[in-house]
């Protein structure tokens, strides 16, 4: 009790003193804002590309370790909760060479069965659903420039990659493995079926699916035709 | 709503908005839970607590004295609860000035938040000032060269604000669409007054303590420490908004759209972000200060000790945790260390108004039970307002019929 202090302003004593400080911790600062960016252990910046055990199905790719909605869109698990997602095999071939791509932005929500991006072919615009719900988190954008890659690559060229903190529900209603082989079956017989139709005979096997098989069957109303694969009519 | 409203008789309206669509009798029954049962029960103390400190005076319901006028209710309901309810300028600036957008869903919580917080703030100051009518003074007699007027003018401009701020909500409510209109068109004008006065005044509440060097124990006073203040504000409503976007997703879960639930995970990584930057700065701002004043040499002492657990234990720690929370991404550890922080800000404020600013009175002060009581029913009434405004006005949603302009 009693003690009591004489308040000195220390301006010019510890000025030398005070911009040590001040500088020491912008140096740190630095580098505690690169330690805020990178996550502790980083995350491989592995391709999106899904394992090329390689099934095709009746001319059709259809890989394992990837999930198949059945609007013909794929998901393939990057990290926890965090998918890429993009357009299969079959869809790619039955309309051929797109031209463009819309795609959701950066924050955007999609959800699973729900529209999530738009092909442009011939100036024609096809929907595609969401395979997955969540937070798109990234955006494709070498499909800006050319929409190309799809059709070279479908599994490679992923549209976007969705944050989902369920993404284990999405993907439970996804098809996977021999049920995803099965699928693919079961679209390509309904398309042949079409075609056989429209096209009289083909090739006993069926032959190998031409790029844009769809613009073959009906050169009109091929839009109608790849809208009711994908679910969008 | 509005088109609603016109086919509906009042009482209907009043059923539907008020009463949440039950009769009155539904209403009252289902007032009743355990939660309610609590806060009635503090209420029925607290209420007339507040009455017998108007009736009676601060002697006979408090433990302040000339030698520690300042007490709990300053401490308390004025310097904490205005420090940690700045989360409504922090969303309105990051999403409006800053544009933000993807933080939006964030912003009406918050400005209910920040307004209600200032509300009950204003409340405690009242209750301890006494003689409520004398509250316009500030605005008769211009006593400009006190730090306290700026208080006093900034405080009250700044609640005006939050409440324009905030009327959107209630006039959708309220299905007036022609309001809702011309509101918007002020809409960014009262945004940046309100953020200029922000700064002004959380700055200033740390300012006042500038005339008291030689009462404030040295370890806390510093001619820094308006910006000690602003700093730690921010990190405190930082805090603050998650441990509340955390609470209202539990409570009024059903009313968050799903697609919030989605988002609120990559929200509060943002936002635990921003707080590890902002302890970050906080903590190099205190040491400076400490710099500045050659304080350490007090640091070898009882109060450096009490210091150091200010310091490490409510700044280094959440900042150590807010970091470590970014770099797992984990969603548990940035909540923690927000109370952490919330509660930091809490003990900073006790040390500065209350213990650093009577370290060597003769008395020790130790707040009464009233004013215990006090403080708790105005955080009562507060949490009570808080939810019967989400229950019935688009706060965590959007009503479809009014979208941004």
């Amino acid at each position: 009790m009693g003690e009591y202090f004489h308040f000195v302003d220390y301006v010019r004593d510890t000025k030398i003193l005070e911009y040590a400080v001040a500088f020491l911790f912008i140096g740190l600062f630095a580098i505690y804002y690169k330690l805020m960016q990178a996550p502790a252990q980083p995350v491989e910046a592995k391709e999106t590309v899904v394992s090329r055990a390689i099934n095709m199905i009746k001319g059709f790719l259809v890989p394992e370790g990837v999930s198949y909605h059945p609007g013909h869109t794929w998901a393939h698990t990057e990290g926890e909760g965090l998918a890429a997602v993009g357009v299969d095999d079959f869809a790619q071939k039955l309309i051929g060479k797109i031209d463009k791509v819309v795609l959701p932005q950066v924050g955007d929500t999609v959800r699973q069965g729900e529209k999530a991006w738009t092909l442009v072919i011939d100036g024609k615009s096809i929907d595609m659903l969401s395979p997955v719900s969540g937070e798109v988190v990234e955006v494709n954008a070498g499909l800006a420039e050319s929409a190309q890659a799809i059709n070279d690559d479908p599994y490679g060229a992923w549209m976007v990659k969705v944050q989902s903190p369920k993404l284990s529900v999405s993907l439970k209603n996804l098809l996977s493995g021999v049920m995803a082989q099965k699928w693919t079956e079961t679209a390509v017989e309904n398309l042949f079926a079409k075609a056989h139709v429209e096209m009289g005979a083909v090739a006993g096997d069926g032959g190998s699916p031409v790029s844009g098989v769809a613009k073959n069957l009906d050169p009109e109303h091929w839009d109608e035709v790849a809208k009711e694969f994908f679910l969008t009519e | 709503m509005s088109e609603h409203t016109m086919h509906t008789t009042p009482r209907e309206w009043i059923r539907e908005n008020i009463f949440l669509g039950k009769t009155v009798g539904e209403y009252i029954r289902s007032l009743i839970t355990p939660f309610n049962i609590i806060a009635g029960a503090i209420l029925a103390v607290g209420i007339p607590v507040i009455l017998y400190r108007f009736l009676f005076g601060l002697g006979a319901s408090t433990n302040l004295s000339d030698t520690n006028p300042w007490g709990m209710w300053l401490a308390f309901d004025m310097f904490f609860g205005v420090a940690v309810a700045t989360g409504g300028f922090i969303m309105v600036v990051g999403v409006y000035i800053f544009g933000r957008d993807d933080y939006k869903s964030m912003v009406r919580p918050a400005i209910l938040t920040g307004f209600l917080g200032y509300f009950f703030a204003i409340a405690g100051l009242v209750i301890d000032l006494g003689r409520p009518w004398f509250l316009p003074k500030p605005f008769i007699y211009f006593g400009t060269a006190s730090v306290l007027f700026l208080v006093a003018e900034h405080l009250a401009l700044y609640l005006t604000i939050q409440f324009f701020e905030f009327l959107p909500a209630a006039v959708e409510w309220l299905g007036w669409r022609k309001v809702r209109h011309h509101l918007h068109k002020i809409h960014i004008a009262l945004i940046i007054l309100g953020s200029v006065l922000v700064m002004g005044h959380q700055s200033a509440l740390g300012a006042m303590f500038l005339i008291m060097p030689s009462r404030l124990h040295p370890l806390w006073y510093s001619t820094y420490i308006p910006y000690l203040f602003f700093a730690s504000c921010i990190a405190g409503g930082l805090a603050m908004l998650i441990v509340e976007s955390m609470i209202s997703h539990k409570v009024f879960g059903h009313q968050v759209e799903a697609s919030d639930h989605e988002k609120i995970h990559r929200m509060t990584m943002g936002l635990g972000k921003a707080a590890g930057y902002t302890l970050f700065a906080y903590f190099c701002l205190k040491i400076l200060s400490m710099v500045h004043g050659f304080t350490w040499q007090h640091l070898w002492s009882g109060w450096g000790a009490w210091l150091g657990v200010e310091v490490i234990g409510f700044v280094v720690l959440p900042l150590w945790m807010f970091t470590r929370a970014v770099r797992t991404d984990s969603i548990k550890m940035v909540r923690a260390a927000s109370i952490i922080t919330v509660l930091g800000i809490l003990v900073n404020r006790f040390n500065v108004v209350v213990i650093g600013l009577n370290w060597n009175a003769p008395e020790v002060y130790i707040p009464h039970w009233m004013e215990v009581m006090g403080s708790l029913t105005l955080v009562t009434l507060g949490v009570l307002a808080f939810r019967w405004v989400v229950n019935r006005m688009p706060v965590l949603y959007r009503l479809p019929e009014f979208p941004d302009e």
